[in-house]
């Protein structure tokens, strides 16, 4: 029991640790008014709304969702327990164990090392770095032709071939569209179906597609598995590359990632190292993919 | 770990009561060939000297490049003439992949193939997109299937277990990636050039005209 215990204590603070090293950029969901208001007395200390901020940020995860109030109590209360029983603790002479110091130099050390980390790396990975990493992959993206295409489907040929003359009599795609579509589904947004890239849709329409051009419909029908098609090219482009701001924090992570590991190895290649138990990897997990 | 222990258990439970003497050895073609769960999909002439049994998902990137890529060529060198029997099966391994095969299923016999085509070829567009329902349903209109078609479809839980029986199959059979081919019975895991199946299937079809 009190070996599960120590076990389940020691997963919450390590996870609390990493959570501290993640999250000192980004406080804080409660708001107080003040870091100093006194939010609870035990045995004549003070807990505060800094003290609150901490241990929220501690049991984040283990909080899930609940009411800001409840939260707030339950985290004062868990103040209030961890107050009452280091205080016995130091009492009972604790922290002259062993055990205790083992495990404060761990957690130390711990800290320490995200910490360190952490600011090395904030500072190699400037807004710079990560919008040259982003210039530099956005210039490698292979050219993707797209096309912008509306579309009307007929199950007859000679329904097709009344859809195109009334285009050449000038009546709008869309409208015909809505009016005449087996396609339910783009007939409701006038046979959109927004930028399709090449090689991305029916073979059929994909070819009578590349033949137009912007502006232009298809003056026979297109024959595919599924009926007739008639075809309109409203645009066509290379297709852009996602905005900055979609990738920025992906790039941003794998450039942090790369840092960290950098920064460990140089480290690690200065040090004097001996791992005097043998190098075993652990068993390989699929996911059932061949990639 | 575990889903993969739960998941590596099912197959096997599955395997033993429709499977007893699979679970050892590869398969037979005779026991590859036996009737499945859904009716077969297969292209190309039954007499034909080499049988390629093919277990694939519709959500794989690896599967949508053979089919794009290597099977139009393949399918002209030796289905259409004759030296080769195709079988094109379900291995969805998420929900999105079932729900392509089933709205296949639904498209009906002579839109079957058309709609997977087309179901590989945007891929991109429905399978790794946020609503992916959305994303397929919007697809399937190319085909003419309409909003109530296609709702049922997905909701027929019997089309569902097929599909998944089909699958389970496969993995009694040793497949646990896609694509996976089986070339007279002989088990080849991933997306192979029209070359590397040459090299497998040219002898073959040289013995079977012996």
């Amino acid at each position: 029991m009190g070996a599960h215990n120590f076990k389940t204590k020691l997963t919450v603070r390590l996870l609390a640790l990493a959570t501290i090293a993640s999250s000192t950029l980004t406080l804080t969901p409660l708001a107080y008014s003040q870091d100093s208001e006194i939010l609870a007395r035990v045995n004549g200390n003070e807990i505060t709304a800094a003290d609150l901020a901490i241990a929220e940020e501690m049991y984040e995860q283990q909080l899930g969702q609940m009411p800001e109030d409840a939260k707030r109590s339950v985290l004062v209360d868990a103040l209030i327990e961890l107050r009452i029983i280091s205080d016995a603790a130091r009492a009972a002479g604790t922290t002259d164990q062993d055990a205790y110091k083992r495990q404060i130099a761990f957690f130390e050390a711990q800290t320490l090392r995200s910490v360190f980390l952490e600011q090395r790396v904030a500072s190699a990975v400037t807004d710079a770095a990560v919008r040259a990493a982003y210039d530099e992959q956005a210039g490698k993206i292979p050219v993707v032709r797209e096309r912008r295409l509306r579309h009307i489907l007929l199950q007859k040929e000679n329904e097709a071939k009344d859809v195109i003359e009334a285009l050449k009599t000038g009546q709008p795609f869309a409208e015909l569209a809505k009016e005449r579509s087996a396609d339910d589904v783009s007939k409701a947004n006038g046979g959109d179906l927004g930028f399709v890239a090449e090689g991305q849709t029916l073979p059929e329409v994909d070819a009578a597609a590349a033949a137009l051009k912007p502006g232009e419909f298809t003056q026979e029908p297109v024959a595919s598995a599924f009926g007739f098609h008639v075809v309109m090219l409203e645009e066509e482009r290379n297709r852009p590359a996602p905005p900055f701001e979609t990738i920025a924090p992906q790039i941003r992570q794998a450039l942090e990632g790369a840092e960290e590991q950098r920064i460990i190895s140089e480290i690690r290649s200065g040090a004097e190292v001996e791992k005097l138990i043998p190098d075993v990897s652990p068993p390989q997990t699929e996911d059932g993919h061949d990639h | 770990m575990k889903r993969r222990n739960v998941i590596v258990g099912l197959s096997a439970f599955a395997g033993a009561i429709t499977f007893p003497a699979l679970l050892a050895a590869q398969p037979t073609p005779d026991q590859l060939l036996a009737p499945g769960a859904l009716p077969e999909k297969s292209f190309g002439s039954e007499g034909a000297p080499v049988t390629v049994i093919e277990y694939a998902s519709l959500t794989c990137p690896h599967c949508r490049t053979f089919h794009v890529n290597v099977w139009p060529e393949f399918k002209k060198k030796y289905v259409d003439t004759g030296q080769v029997r195709f079988i094109m099966r379900e291995f969805p391994f998420d929900p999105r992949a079932s729900a392509g095969f089933m709205l296949a299923r639904c498209s009906g016999d002579d839109k079957w193939y058309a709609t997977i085509d087309l179901l590989y070829r945007s891929q991109d567009n429905w399978a790794r997109v946020s609503d992916g329902t959305a994303a397929l349903k919007s697809m399937m209109g190319m085909t003419g299937m309409d909003t109530a078609r296609f709702e049922s479809c997905l909701q027929d839980q019997a089309l569902l277990e097929q599909v998944a029986a089909v699958a389970e199959a496969g993995k009694s059979f040793g497949v646990d990636s896609t694509p996976t081919f089986f070339v007279n019975g002989e088990m080849r895991k991933g997306a192979l050039s029209l070359e590397q199946f040459s090299e497998i299937i040219d002898p073959l079809v040289a013995e079977g005209n012996q």
